[in-house]
Formats: structure tokens, C-alpha cells, sequence
């Protein structure tokens, strides 16, 4: 059996799949005991090519899936279909992992038996040049019940929201619980992912490894035109909340604190944008009311305990809105 | 081909150690025609570090007839340029400005006024206006930005964050921009010489299509007919013939040239600081020399890393014995300043590069996966592309060093297209076609 199956989703990008392929590839004595699905997403450029070189160069490791654009979702839903490895990462096709740290992590997986392993990542922010390591491990790694993730601090000491860079799950107990899997033709949908990721999850532990760099800067990079994609987020937004619903998570307190935890901060965010926004027309606005309203239906709790800020914006942002276009078309 | 007479005008030129000079020198040396070279005395207790990098120079040229001004400032530069050639006014088909600085453009326009029939090349570097480069390195060369203070203050951690919040620094740091501004960016004058040049000029010479496209759009798309694309190049000539071997097993990269607070090494050195805490007998197996002025900050990330056996920092070193550097070492590095927040695209083509090429060996590029320097290494496959990202470089740098890693497999005849000898012959074509149409009233 593979140790570790790695998901890459992949549209359009020739210029950055290589790094993260050879990466992965990078030390020889662990490349049997990888399972590489690269999932290119119909990508118009080279992606598909490069993806084939490097599968005729590993046929036992790599496998590639072509199939037509549908969108991060899919591809993690195509991939996860044929992963056989123990336990499943995903990486996106313009991220790569630290060679220095990877191939003990995986030689270590081997001696793990947890549903859900929690390493830290790095954000290389290509603008100038930082690297910033999003630690989780502190000096313990030991196997514990998966209620006690919240007790994990984070550096800059916000609440905990489980990240998918930090995330290797067992395959095994993900596919339990996929159901219809991920959204498709969604961006941000890596919240669902943690999301069903601690559905499936009754142990954990942190490991002392840097596994995940996250390239941040790419011109293109999917995330970044964030009103233009507001709509995604609002249905990622919308499944979770339907989530809440479910027999399962209302049986489960540690479930319900988690989702809702992720939703807080989703949910500032949500707002914000709108906000931000000086042009947006009387359609856009109406969007945003009707999810106050399905928001303050389904969740009044979490309607409450937004962010104090966005209760006295909501308030003036009328009037401030007015103002700003008056000021713009004098 | 008709051999015809040029008059260059041109700021830099050998001796002065400057690339822009440099560039012209084996542009005008490979050429068939002759020139005469209109420059400037090199100036060795100059502000400019660039006027006082002067080489004892063997790059002379059979074909090049170089004049020296003593003006002491541009205005009068630009006024015995246009005096001198008034003087030969008969001996010229053509005349040739080379950007860097724009008062070589100046005084073109200047005899192109008064002599509407000779042909103006006028040749650009960077961008006059709006360069990224140029707006960015202007709030970073400030005395009084924070970052300059970091490195002298740093005991005196107190001190620092008293500067961090000090009005009278932050006023200071204001006005400094201001007037720099003024007197080293010329925002509203180079927008002058550059509207003058696009309209009065003949052939309009850019270095890099990139360049070549932004030149043109908007507003001066009209002038497009105009334009045409010259690489930088490289001559072989130039390089030694033969190298003296290496005397340890270590693999050398070096680096030459001109780094500042944009332009750094610091991705190389806070890779090199990952891979050493991996490997402590990495300096064993490799080294790594810079030759030429390097900033602060890439001094303290030495330090901070603890790699001061992996580096060798080197004073400057003539352009020679940069050539014959080149020719020593395995892998050659080339950094670009990093950009990414303002261009999708790199547009300034590194006439190092072109030297690079010319010596034959692998290369390690910093730089945007997208642009002049990603173009042109994907075209002649001389080596790896990476970002500017620490870990990027860590990941290729460890590939070569352990794993015997090299992608180069050099495309020589992608890499003709940049030699000197190749590029003076379309270049020369260029004007030719140029002068004969402008004969036809075409």
C-alpha cells in the first residue's frame, strides 16, 4: 500500500507544476511510497503536457486525469476516487513542499495511525520576498482526541481554523464521508474540505514538520479577484450552514463549535467585501441582504456575535456609500 | 553594404564601467560602420557610482573614434554635443542617442531641430517615464527611510523604535522624496524628451519586445512603424580563451554586478541559510562569490544565516575580469529586481545576461516566471528560472548540489541571435533600410 496519496489540482499552470512535481520527487527513497493524481482540470496551456512527461517518467507513482473544467472541487473529487495511499494530502499544482522536511514526514507516516496529521506550512509571499512559517506544533505529538484541536494556539493568536496546507487526512475515512464531495465550479472550497476533513476525524496529532509552501503572488492566483468570485463564497458559505443542520454535526458539540468557528471568520470576510466595495449596484446590495436574511434564520447566534465593527458599519455604510460617490463625481 | 558614419551620443561609454556603455561599446564595435562616440569624462569624484567605476580599459575599437566632454553639468553636455556636431555636421548619415541619461535624447532633438534631414536613432534602455524601477528604488534610496536604519541601529534596539515613530525622520523622509523626485526623476522634463523623441526620432531602438510593446501602446501606438527590437549582446572576443582549472571539488556560483535594496540577493542567502541547517558541511561542497556592490540588508541576511563560509563578497572588478569570472565559475546568477507587486511581466532586458550567455555556462535566474529574462531563458535553455521565493531556490539549488541537477541544454542557435556579431548585422541592416527609406520620402 502507498503511504501518502497527493492530489494535484491543476488548470494553467505550465509555468509553476514542475516546481511542485519535483519537489515531491525530489528524494528517491520515498518515491515508492507516494501516490501522485494529478488532476489537470482542462488547462489550455502546457499543464497537461508537462503532467505527462512527468507520469511517463514515474508510471508506478504518478497518475494523471484529464477531464474538462469544472473547478478545484472537482478535481479533488476526480482524485480522491482513485487515491489508495493511507492517509491524502492536497496540493495545489502552484504550491510545493519543502524538500528538507517531506520525506521524513512521509517515512513518519508510516509509524502514525491518526485519522488527521497537523503539520505547519509556509506562506512565501512572492511580492517581497517573506516567508512566513503558520506554526501549529508545540514540542507535542502525541495522538489525541480530535475535540482537543481546540486547544492548538495559533501565532498570531487568533482562533484556530483548520487550513488545508496543514491537513493529511486518512484516506480511508475521508471517502466515509465524502457524500456528493466537493462543490464544483466553486472557489474556496478548501473550508468545505476542512470542513468534512473534521467529520471524519476521532484522533489527531501536530508533527514538527514544515511540509506546505504556499505561493502567494502568482498574477493569476484563483483567490485573489474576491468580490468578482463573491458568489462561490456565499455557496461555500450557504453548504456549511446547511452542514449545521445535519443529524451528525447537531449530535456533536466539538463539530458545531468548529464549523461555526470557520464560518465566523468566513462570514466577517463575506461582509467585508461588500462593504469595501464603493460601486456596488442595487443587485449586489440586494445579494447581501438576502443572505443577512438566511443568515439571521438559520444562525441567529452567529448574526449576533459578528464582529461588533460590522454592526456599526452596516449602520452608516448607506450613508458613507452616498457620500464617497458624491465625493468621486465632483 | 554602405559603409556609413555615425555620430553617438551617449553618456556612458568605456572606460566608464557602466552597463548602458558597455552595451553600446559591443554594439558599435561589431558594426560595419564607423562612429565617432560624442561622451563624457568620466568623472572618479562623481555622486554617480557609475561615473566613478572607471576600468583602465582595453575596450577599444578600430571602428570607434571616442570625444570627451569636460561639461560639468548635463545642460552644457548637451550643449557641446550639439556643438560638435555642428562641427562635422557633412561627415554624418546618421545620429545615434543612447538613453542613460535622457540629455543624450536632448540633444538629438536638438540637431534633428535644426537638421531635419539627418536620420535619429534614438535608443532606449529603460523606460523613460513611469519606469517601476525608478519609482520604487526612489522611496528605497532614501536616507531617512526606516530600513536604512536598521542596520546601523540595530544594537540599540530603543533607538530604533524611537526612529520608527520620530516626526522629525518621517518629515525628513518626505521631503527627501520630494525633492529626489525633482532632481533625480525629472517626472514632467522626461515626459518632454521622451514625447519629443517618439515624434522627431526616426528609429525608435528597444532592447526587449516587452518594452517594445509598452513603448507603443496607448497614445504613442501611432508611432509603432518606428520602432524596432535590438537585443543586448554578448562578444565572444572578449572572453579569455582559456580558464585556469579550479582547485577544489566545491561547485562556484558567482554573481556579478550591481545589487541594491530591489535588486538582492537575499532569496540566495536565506535559502542557503535553510540548507545549511540540513547540511553542516555544505560549504564543502559549494561557494558562492559576488563581485560588485552589495546592499546592506544581503550583508545582515548573511549574517542572520550564519552562511559567511558558504559567500565571498568581492569589490568591484573591471569588465574584463568579470568576463573571465564568468568563464571560471560553474553556475552563473542572475537576480532581477523583484517586481512582481507593480508587473505581471519583467521589461527590463539584463545586458548581463547576454555576458552570461556568451560564457557558456549553466545559469541560475532570479527572477518573474513571466518576462525579458524567462523569455529568453526559455529560448536558449541555458539554465533554471526561479522566483524570488527563498524556498523556490533552496528547492534548485539542493537539486544541483546534491543530485547533479541541470536542465541547461543550450540552444546554441537561440543563443546566436544574441551575439554581437549577429546583432550589429541587423542592426546595421536596420539603419541602412532606414537611411534608404527616409531617402524615398517613404
Amino acid at each position: 500500500m502507498r503511504l501518502l496519496s497527493v492530489i494535484i489540482p491543476s488548470y494553467n499552470t505550465e509555468l509553476y507544476i514542475e516546481r511542485c512535481l519535483d519537489s515531491l520527487l525530489y528524494d528517491e527513497e520515498i518515491i515508492d511510497k507516494l501516490d501522485i493524481i494529478i488532476v489537470n482540470d482542462g488547462s489550455s496551456d502546457k499543464t497537461p503536457k508537462i503532467a505527462k512527461k512527468y507520469q511517463e517518467s514515474f508510471p508506478k507513482t504518478i497518475t494523471v486525469i484529464n477531464k474538462e473544467n469544472g473547478g478545484h472541487g472537482s478535481t479533488v473529487n476526480a482524485g480522491l476516487k482513485i487515491a489508495k495511499g493511507k492517509y491524502l494530502k492536497i496540493i495545489d499544482s502552484d504550491d510545493w513542499v519543502n524538500v528538507f522536511d517531506f520525506s521524513d514526514f512521509v517515512k513518519r507516516l508510516e509509524e502514525v495511525d491518526d485519522d488527521l496529521v497537523i503539520t505547519d506550512y509556509v506562506q512565501s509571499v512572492l511580492y517581497d520576498g517573506i516567508e512566513d512559517r503558520v506554526s501549529f506544533f508545540h514540542g507535542d505529538d502525541s495522538s489525541k482526541p480530535i475535540d482537543q484541536i481546540r486547544d492548538i494556539s495559533c501565532p498570531n493568536g487568533v482562533d484556530f481554523a483548520l487550513s488545508i496546507h496543514a491537513i493529511t487526512v486518512k484516506t480511508e475515512k475521508l471517502k466515509e464521508v465524502w457524500g456528493e464531495g466537493l462543490l464544483e465550479h466553486t472557489f474556496y472550497v478548501d473550508m468545505q474540505f476542512a470542513a468534512k476533513v473534521l467529520e471524519c476525524t476521532k484522533t489527531f496529532r501536530t508533527l514538527d514538520y514544515t511540509i506546505y509552501v504556499y505561493f502567494i503572488g502568482r498574477p493569476d492566483q484563483s483567490v485573489a479577484d474576491f468580490f468578482r468570485r463573491r458568489s462561490d463564497h456565499e455557496r461555500v458559505l450557504r453548504w456549511i450552514v446547511t452542514e449545521l443542520d445535519s443529524g451528525e454535526v447537531q449530535e456533536s458539540e466539538f463539530l458545531t463549535f468548529m464549523l461555526k468557528l470557520m464560518l465566523k471568520s468566513m462570514i466577517n470576510t463575506h461582509y467585508e467585501a461588500y462593504y469595501q466595495t464603493l460601486e456596488a449596484t442595487r443587485d449586489q446590495l440586494q445579494e447581501i441582504f438576502d443572505f443577512d436574511v438566511f443568515l439571521m434564520a438559520r444562525c441567529p447566534d452567529l448574526h449576533n456575535g459578528l464582529s461588533a465593527a460590522y454592526g456599526l458599519r452596516r449602520r452608516l455604510s448607506p450613508m458613507r456609500r452616498f457620500l464617497k460617490r458624491k465625493w468621486l463625481t465632483m | 553594404m554602405k559603409k556609413l558614419h555615425g555620430l553617438v551620443i551617449s553618456w556612458y561609454y568605456p572606460p566608464v564601467n557602466s552597463s548602458e556603455g558597455l552595451v553600446t561599446y559591443k554594439l558599435l564595435k561589431n558594426s560595419n560602420f564607423t562612429y565617432d562616440v560624442f561622451t563624457r569624462k568620466p568623472q572618479t569624484n562623481s555622486e554617480n557610482i557609475w561615473d566613478r567605476d572607471v576600468e583602465e580599459s582595453e575596450l577599444t575599437a578600430d571602428n570607434v573614434t571616442i570625444y570627451q566632454s569636460e561639461a560639468d553639468n548635463e545642460k552644457e553636455w548637451v550643449d557641446e554635443a550639439v556643438r560638435f556636431f555642428e562641427q562635422h555636421a557633412d561627415e554624418y548619415d546618421f545620429v545615434m542617442s543612447r538613453i542613460m541619461s535622457k540629455d543624450a535624447h536632448v540633444a538629438a532633438a536638438r540637431i534633428k531641430n535644426m537638421h531635419p534631414e539627418i536620420f535619429w536613432i534614438a535608443s532606449f534602455g529603460d523606460p523613460l517615464v513611469d519606469s517601476p524601477y525608478l519609482e520604487i528604488i526612489k522611496k528605497r534610496s532614501n536616507p531617512f527611510f526606516l530600513k536604512q536604519y536598521y542596520v546601523k541601529e540595530l544594537p540599540s534596539f530603543p533607538k530604533l523604535l524611537r526612529l520608527a515613530i520620530s516626526p522629525t525622520r518621517i518629515a525628513r523622509k518626505k521631503v527627501w522624496e520630494k525633492e529626489r523626485i525633482e532632481k533625480m526623476i525629472f517626472p514632467n522634463e522626461c515626459k518632454a524628451v521622451n514625447d519629443e523623441t517618439f515624434e522627431k526620432a526616426d528609429l525608435l531602438v528597444f532592447n526587449n519586445q516587452q518594452q517594445y510593446d509598452l513603448a507603443f501602446s496607448g497614445e504613442k501606438a501611432k508611432y509603432q512603424p518606428k520602432g524596432v527590437v535590438v537585443f543586448h549582446s554578448f562578444d565572444k572576443s572578449l572572453y579569455p580563451k582559456t580558464v585556469e582549472p579550479k582547485n577544489d571539488n566545491k561547485i562556484h556560483f558567482v554573481y556579478v554586478g550591481h545589487l541594491d535594496s530591489l535588486r538582492n540577493a537575499k532569496s540566495v542567502f536565506d535559502a542557503l541559510g535553510m540548507m545549511k541547517k540540513n547540511d553542516s558541511l555544505l560549504s564543502e561542497k559549494v561557494h558562492f562569490d559576488f563581485y560588485g556592490h552589495i546592499d546592506d540588508m544581503d550583508k545582515v541576511a548573511i549574517v542572520d544565516n550564519e552562511i559567511a563560509d558558504l559567500v565571498s563578497l568581492h569589490k568591484n572588478i573591471t569588465y574584463l575580469e568579470s568576463l573571465k569570472k564568468m568563464k571560471e565559475a560553474d553556475w552563473l546568477i542572475m537576480i532581477d529586481a523583484n517586481l512582481n507587486k507593480l508587473l505581471d511581466e519583467y521589461i527590463y532586458l539584463p545586458a548581463k545576461l547576454m555576458d552570461y550567455f556568451g560564457a557558456g555556462k549553466n545559469i541560475f535566474a532570479i527572477t518573474q516566471l513571466r518576462g525579458t529574462t524567462a523569455d529568453a531563458m526559455k529560448k536558449t535553455r541555458a539554465g533554471k528560472v526561479v522566483t524570488h521565493c527563498a524556498s523556490d531556490v533552496a528547492l534548485y539549488l539542493s537539486k544541483i548540489i546534491y543530485q547533479n541537477y541541470n536542465p541547461a541544454k543550450r540552444n546554441e542557435k537561440s543563443l546566436s541571435e544574441y551575439d554581437a556579431v549577429n546583432v550589429a548585422k541587423m542592426f546595421d541592416e536596420m539603419v541602412l533600410d532606414g537611411i534608404q527609406k527616409e531617402q524615398k520620402g517613404c
